[in-house]
């Protein structure tokens, strides 16, 4: 026994030499199955968006090479007032998209504060927590095609919904949210908002739970009111998972597709009135599908990728820098 | 950790259920194309697929059979209307038919583009319809066959309308067929009519309706008439196909560039007069309340033709008899302008598994007068045969209790051999999408008419990269 | 310094006061955050409550205006939905049978694959092991959408398109799934197990599949019920990649409701509606304990 023992600590290090190639095994197939379904097709479209590359009718043109005129052309347009940058209809799509994210975010992150702030309240205990934790929680869950038929059927022009507002005297008898730009958009942005704040709210709690209960008991005993607490314990330990929970919405919301596709839609797969609801990832599938212009599509992909290439590293400089200051923090309390 | 188990045992208990869905065939992928197999083994399926009127299994087909004839359409049209029939007489040759609806114009080129490029994939389609707003974009083509490969001659056409081979014909080349003739009309509320006109004869109607002006002059009077209640039309671009049936050129000409065409400028100034009037209901064509107006007293008239009278007009009106919903209750009369709206073509395409079984049943749907007759009966579709129309007309079977006992073939007769084949190209269902869009934006007082044009041209030449604005 | 100043000026009530206000104060606040809260679940059950009482009423009393009271039209509208839907191919059920054929092997694949990836990079000490994390990390914020365009040309090219795989074997490769594994073994997986497991002449895909993957069992199932959410509910790369109507998932059924053939009756399009949130709302008042949890946990993963 002793004897097998004593060769186990000595061959420790030498294990991991020995070992260490059955890593590259494990890790393999994410490798393999990436490159092949996710790098590869990256390339592709990077690559597509140098083409000329598409189909008149149905009759195929390119892929020739022209540079990077695709991609200029989606960041500029050349009309007769001359070069406008950003009036493209890449940039309009992007526009919309941001403009619909920032519409929820910043209601849904405020909502959320407020109740993470609540139901960690341990002055103000309120009963049921669980329940309205579940409950609000619910419609994230629920598959969002279904979510933004339903919210389309409400507030049509006859919906159920539209009539409630239109007896209760808050809209004019004969209007209609389908055919105005900015009430479409904030529809859109209100069932993101109500699908993910529960979300957001959880998130919160369980970051607020993680602060170290000694600070607020320490500033208990020096007599601050949850208000005080609030501001200035809870929101500053606060930042890393506020900025998470910012980060990982922003690129979501880019994403933005199964609501608006299947709300406020005409025949084409545009979103109505007249472009406002079309995000960039609709935008490119119709590109895609519609009319076929893989360069353009590739384009239109390179600037949504740049996009959140530019949120995700703002992200890791951000946060590793924080991640490196509370490791030298810690090291210096010990 | 009862509760972990809980969760366990439900996500096993999914498993299982996915597994056993998946398992009639050998692999999840396999299991979809195995339509029929999937459903005997699930009741729930096959219920649902079954369709009232028609057994099941010759309206589904065995995609599985080695000679599977795929016919795709975006909705049940050519199902109810041609398979149907041709079923009744070559019932072996209808057992190979598998007909796929892919559930909506909204999405149907995408999905059957996607085929169309791949001979390969088992479902690839045979045969497939199309709708006049893109018919160009496939018989200008090599994805369809000329007719005449499938052993249809001239003489077989001689009792068409011109213009239905006309729209099908690119380089001398009949590339598609039609079963039906699709001219327009004004279709009125005999009740509504009769309250607020004094008449709701149709001769008598049309002098309301004779000219624009008369009949945005009419519209007002029954609106004030009505208290409001009564509007003329759902949705000012009801109009919109009287109009476009108009047009001279179409959207772009040889040169590849853009244009709008005084036509549809003058659709727009009619949309913004009606909507400025409050004429309408504000509903978009198609949509929920559009189809649900017409079982309701808030409007007075639709445009439509002759499918449209049946599939539309009739199965919204919310009864199946005279005295319900607003059945019996409606009439035809020409309106301001002679129009025709749509129309469903049928097309070989190049890698059609059997050239004979296609040319059969074009044969059979869009040239032989008994057949035809048997669906005008059947469906009550205007069928694209002068001499089976002419025959039926005088047989009665157009007096419609639907219209009050109008005769609706009788009356659409003259109105088809009017029709002149209207200016068109391939992509017309999406650059007209997008001009419904902007005229609805200056229509809704959101931009104005230069605005409009500009933005609408923007637009399509950023979808269309061959093609330019003037 | 200013819990000194709060001190003086509460010193200067009686004790018995104050408590008192507080005490009242606490209680108003109760009531006023009870209420809110209420509200707000009320909002989120408000719009499946139309939806459900819409579902058993007739088209036209739908039209008509918002009723709180179910009608009695369920059964009416179901074999409706049944009729109307006939020939488009994909029939409810069979939609959802679609979408389970996808989800649950993505969701094998993806909890699989993501705890096997993070097990290498965890346990093995190799030359490439921090490039390797790095990269991980380092793509877990692209997302798949970006690269549709070249997927789906791609696809076509290899002959994939309009077939399931492209829509499950990706699932092999799911970074934030290993990255939430890996941190998870850190705290649940001690390296002396494996070592012991070695000692007893285990192999090392043996020792992953019999001794690992039992510890990591929380974890794993937390994200096999997000995986599978995600891939059910997934419309963009379904809606791109297939084509034909016999495949359609779920979310596509959804968009099939929309179209032409449903338009005219309110009462067939909310009872389709229901029927696709049904099962989810099954699966999620069966564990919503644990999606809650999840939740919680990938939060604070950072």
């Amino acid at each position: 026994m002793a004897d097998i023992s004593q060769k186990s600590n000595m061959g420790k290090k030498r294990k991991t030499v020995e070992y260490g190639r059955y890593g590259y095994l494990f890790i393999a197939p994410f490798f393999i199955v990436y490159a092949i379904f996710q790098l590869w097709p990256l390339v592709y479209t990077i690559w597509m968006s140098f083409m000329e590359y598409y189909s008149k009718g149905l009759k195929e043109i390119g892929p020739n090479f022209i540079g990077f005129k695709n991609i200029v052309n989606a960041f500029i347009t050349t009309g007769k007032e001359g070069a406008v940058l950003f009036d493209t209809f890449t940039f309009k799509a992007l526009g919309n998209t941001i403009f619909m994210w920032m519409l929820n975010f910043v209601p849904q992150i405020l909502l959320s504060l407020l109740l993470a702030s609540w139901f960690t309240d341990t002055r103000v205990k309120l009963k049921g927590q669980g329940a309205f934790k579940v409950t609000m929680f619910m419609p994230n869950i629920i598959t969002a095609a279904s979510l933004a038929v339903l919210f389309y059927s409400l507030f049509s022009i006859n919906g159920p919904m539209t009539q409630l507002l239109k007896n209760m005297g808050a809209i004019p008898g004969n209007y209609d949210f389908m055919v105005h730009k900015l009430p479409t958009q904030i529809l859109i942005a209100f069932i993101q908002f109500w699908m993910w704040y529960g979300n957001t709210m959880i998130v919160l709690i369980a970051g607020i739970l993680g602060i170290n209960p000694s600070l607020y008991e320490a500033s208990r005993v020096d007599g601050a009111n949850s208000k005080q607490i609030f501001y200035h314990i809870t929101l500053p330990l606060l930042k890393p998972i506020t900025l998470f929970v910012l980060v990982t919405s922003a690129i979501g919301g880019l994403q933005m597709y199964d609501i608006p596709s299947l709300f406020n839609v005409n025949q084409g797969g545009d979103g109505l009135p007249d472009f406002a609801s079309t995000t960039i990832t609709m935008y490119i599938r119709k590109l895609t599908l519609t009319s076929k212009d893989f360069g353009k599509a590739g384009a239109a992909s390179v600037v949504l990728f740049l996009v959140t290439l530019i949120i995700s590293l703002f992200f890791f400089f951000v946060l590793g820098e924080k991640e490196d200051r509370r490791q030298r923090k810690s090291r210096k309390g010990v | 950790m009862k509760k972990k188990m809980l969760a366990l045992a439900l996500a096993t208990a999914m498993t299982t259920i996915s597994l056993a869905g998946c398992g009639t065939s050998s692999t999840p992928t396999d299991a979809t194309t195995n339509k029929s197999t999937d459903a005997t083994t699930e009741t729930d399926t096959a219920t649902a697929e079954t369709e009232e009127e028609i057994p099941e299994n010759e309206i589904i087909g065995n995609p599985d059979a080695e000679d599977a004839f795929y016919v795709y359409c975006w909705n049940a049209d050519v199902m109810n209307n041609v398979i149907k029939y041709f079923q009744e007489v070559y019932p072996e040759d209808a057992k190979r038919i598998v007909y796929v609806n892919t559930g909506g114009s909204d999405y149907y080129q995408t999905k059957i583009d996607a085929l169309l490029e791949d001979p390969t994939n088992p479902q690839y389609p045979d045969m497939i319809a199309m709708e006049m707003d893109y018919i160009m974009k496939y018989t200008d083509s090599d994805y369809t066959l000329p007719v005449s490969d499938l052993g249809i001659t001239e003489a077989d056409m001689k009792n068409m309308y011109q213009y239905t081979i006309d729209a099908a014909t690119v380089d001398g080349k009949v590339k598609g067929l039609s079963w039906q003739a699709t001219p327009g009309a004004m279709m009125y509320r005999r009740s509504l009519a009769e309250k607020y006109l004094g008449t709701s004869d149709p001769d008598k109607v049309q002098e309301f309706f004779k000219d624009w002006d008369t009949m945005l002059e009419t519209g007002k009077k029954i609106l004030a008439d009505s208290n409001g209640e009564t509007k003329l039309f759902s949705g000012v671009d009801d109009v919109k196909r009287v109009y476009q049936a108009s047009r001279e050129n179409a959207w772009y000409d040889a040169n590849s560039v853009l244009t709008v065409e005084d036509t549809m400028l003058n659709y727009m100034d009619y949309a913004k007069a009606l909507q400025d009037a409050g004429l309408t209901n504000g509903t978009a064509q198609w949509s929920d309340e559009w189809a649900a107006n017409v079982k309701s007293d808030n409007t007075f008239a639709y445009m439509g033709c002759t499918w449209f009278l049946h599939w539309t007009l009739k199965a919204n009106s919310g009864g199946e008899k005279v005295g319900e919903g607003t059945y019996g209750d409606w009439a035809m009369t020409a309106g301001p302008q002679s129009y025709y709206w749509g129309g469903t073509w049928l097309g070989a395409t190049a890698g059609c598994s059997d050239k004979e079984l296609a040319g059969k049943i074009m044969k059979a749907a869009t040239c032989d007068t008994e057949m035809m007759k048997k669906i005008c009966k059947g469906s009550l579709d205007y069928v694209n045969n002068k001499e089976a129309i002419a025959a039926l007309s005088a047989e009665g079977v157009g007096n419609y209790d639907f219209l009050g006992g109008q005769d609706f073939l009788g009356y659409f007769s003259p109105l088809a051999e009017k029709i002149e084949l209207p200016a068109m190209c391939g992509e017309d269902f999406y650059i007209t999408n997008a001009f419904d869009d902007q005229t609805n934006a200056y229509v809704n007082g959101n931009k104005d008419k230069d605005t409009a044009v500009k933005d609408f041209k923007a637009y399509v030449v950023d979808l269309y990269p061959y093609l330019t604005a003037e | 310094m200013s819990s000194q100043v709060i001190e003086v000026k509460e010193s200067k009530k009686s004790e018995n006061e104050q408590l008192e206000s507080l005490s009242k104060n606490i209680k108003r606040q109760k009531l006023f955050r009870n209420i809110i809260c209420i509200l707000l679940c009320i909002m989120s059950i408000f719009p499946f409550y139309i939806m459900i009482i819409n579902a058993t009423r007739p088209s036209a009393a739908i039209q008509q205006g918002l009723s709180l009271i179910p009608g009695t039209m369920f059964f009416t509208n179901i074999s409706k939905l049944g009729s109307l839907s006939a020939g488009v191919g994909t029939p409810v059920m069979k939609a959802m049978l679609n979408s389970l054929c996808i989800s649950v092997p993505a969701t094998l694949f993806t909890v699989y694959f993501s705890s096997m990836t993070a097990y290498g990079v965890y346990v093995y000490n190799f030359k490439l092991r921090r490039i390797a994390w790095s990269f991980i990390l380092g793509i877990m914020m692209i997302p798949t959408q970006v690269s549709i365009i070249g997927f789906y040309k791609f696809m076509i090219q290899i002959g994939l398109n309009d077939s399931y795989l492209p829509l499950i074997i990706p699932a092999v490769a799911a970074p934030s799934t290993v990255f939430f594994m890996r941190q998870y073994m850190k705290t649940a997986l001690p390296l002396e197990i494996i070592d012991a497991a070695r000692i007893d002449g285990s192999g090392e895909f043996y020792t992953f599949n019999t001794i690992a993957t039992p510890l990591m069992k929380p974890a794993l199932a937390t994200q096999a019920i997000f995986a599978f959410i995600a891939s059910w509910n997934n419309l963009y790369t379904p809606s791109i990649i297939l084509s034909s109507s016999t495949k359609y998932t779920l979310p596509m059924f959804v968009q099939v409701l929309r179209s032409e053939q449903f338009r005219s009756d309110y009462g067939v399009i909310y009872v389709g509606l229901l029927l696709t949130v049904l099962p989810l709302f099954i699966v999620y008042f069966a564990l919503s304990k644990y999606i809650i949890a999840g939740v919680a946990l990938g939060g604070v993963k950072e």
